[in-house]
């Protein structure tokens, strides 16, 4: 299903930009243009290569967190808030992407003015904020630094919020882990308005690329000549947020020490955690079995450490499987969307 | 324009780790030769004397490579402060900046 099909599906009010038709225009309308520019998303890249170090150097090029709207900042405060969003019903769904992108990678490449935000906004009346952060610092960090936004957000925004949705997209949802932990440690009130979280191909259990990436790196480090280390040096600059990833460090002392293994992260209670996974192939063939969506496994999008485990950190029954899809595509797929629409419409029956 | 001093300051450091890795591997990859050649007990002496003489060489070149890089960066700093205070708005005669129009 594509994403105009979606759109003009008899369950679906039309939401994306109509292009008018009249005989009269000589010159077709311009197509929409995208709301965040090429500067921010090369930004988005920089950050995720290298954005723990472009943190420690204070450099202007490192991308705080922060909530965007229409591409540029919102500030966590009343005024501003209530200009961005006059008619929220104080239903949020807070949107977090993953690594090395910006909130841009939500948008739909044909329609880049409609996300899942907007039509989420459209069909259930959830106000859509967009978080853009620094993808290379530490997962931990990113996800304390969250948690205490999203403390100011409760206290700013206009009207009470009622119900935060969290959904997260790749290491997105890694961040909205942490920061979930942290407040349920530190007793933050906004926990309490979160009962349903969605992970669109999160790796829970890690993703397999970065743990090749280290073991490139030692074997290259290995070998007793200087060019070889270089390229060694070269492959260890990827960023703290990138190392974290290859076996999904969410707490602090997990990367602190990282001879010990990293116990997961049981998530908090009282909260659906509902998981979309995609995969390259069919459900149960090779191909899917072997590269999941192309970044991350079946089992780790799946919240299992592998096939065969028998007690999967989230309920087998929340997990949707998206056939035929490839990582990024999952954030901006009108297949997803069904799936993320069906399961809030299940939820609110 | 806190971007584009975000930037100049990547690329000075790029340059700066750069130029230090290059300089690493060019020195450990010369030294092989004169290893060899100091083997030969008559070739010691000199060999050495050369070596000296290539490091100092090495040292120079890249530690040139590094100063005009600092002074590159250094002279674009003060460009970029040049050009942030000709686009602050004008004082009057107190130094107050003018009233926005009615």
């Amino acid at each position: 299903m594509t994403t105009s099909e979606a759109a003009e599906s008899p369950d679906s009010e039309p939401g994306f930009p109509v292009v008018s038709s009249s005989p009269d225009e000589a010159v077709p309308p311009a197509p929409p243009k995208p709301r965040v520019g090429k500067v921010d998303l090369a930004l988005g890249v920089l950050n995720g290569v290298l954005g723990d170090y472009l943190h420690r150097q204070n450099n202007a090029l490192a991308t705080p967190m922060g909530l965007y709207h229409e591409g540029r900042a919102l500030p966590v405060e009343r005024e501003a808030l209530r200009s961005a969003h006059p008619h929220s019903t104080g239903r949020v769904a807070l949107w977090v992407h993953g690594l090395a992108v910006t909130e841009a990678v939500w948008a739909f490449p044909a329609e880049p003015t409609t996300d899942y935000g907007s039509l989420l906004e459209r069909d259930a009346g959830f106000t859509p904020l967009y978080l853009r952060y620094n993808t290379g610092l530490h997962i931990s960090d990113n996800g304390e630094a969250l948690a205490h936004l999203l403390q100011r957000l409760v206290a700013e925004f206009p009207v009470p919020i009622t119900e935060l949705v969290l959904v997260g997209y790749s290491m997105g949802g890694l961040v909205l882990r942490s920061a979930c932990h942290i407040a349920s440690e530190a007793c933050l009130p906004w926990l309490s308005l979160v009962r349903r979280s969605y992970s669109i191909g999160v790796p829970h259990f890690g993703s397999p690329l970065e743990r090749m990436g280290t073991v490139v790196a030692q074997v290259l480090r290995a070998v007793p000549n200087p060019y070889t280390r270089l390229v060694a040096d070269v492959v260890d600059l990827r960023s703290s947020g990138v190392k974290d990833l290859g076996v999904a460090r969410l707490r602090r002392q997990d990367w602190e020490d990282t001879t010990s293994p990293c116990t997961p992260l049981l998530p908090p209670p009282g909260i659906a955690h509902h998981l979309i996974v995609g995969a390259l192939g069919e459900q149960g063939k090779w191909l899917s079995a072997m590269f999941g969506d192309g970044v991350v496994s079946l089992a780790s999008a799946s919240g299992r450490t592998g096939p065969r485990d028998t007690s999967p950190l989230f309920p087998p029954e929340n997990v949707k499987v998206v056939a035929g899809i490839d990582h990024v595509s999952l954030a901006h797929h009108a297949e997803v969307y069904a799936r993320l629409r069906e399961s809030l419409a299940v939820e609110v029956a | 324009m806190t971007r584009l001093r975000g930037l100049k300051d990547l690329v000075h450091d790029a340059v700066e780790q750069g130029a230090t890795a290059v300089e690493r591997i060019h020195r450990s990859s010369a030294a092989k030769p004169f290893e060899v050649l100091r083997l030969i007990p008559t070739l010691d002496a000199p060999v050495g004397t050369l070596q000296s003489l290539h490091d100092a060489a090495l040292s120079g070149t890249y530690g040139m490579v590094r100063w005009v890089n600092r002074a590159v960066d250094g002279t674009l700093d003060v460009a970029l402060d040049l050009f942030e205070q000709r686009q602050l708005p004008a004082t009057d005669a107190q130094g107050h900046p003018p009233k926005p129009p009615l």
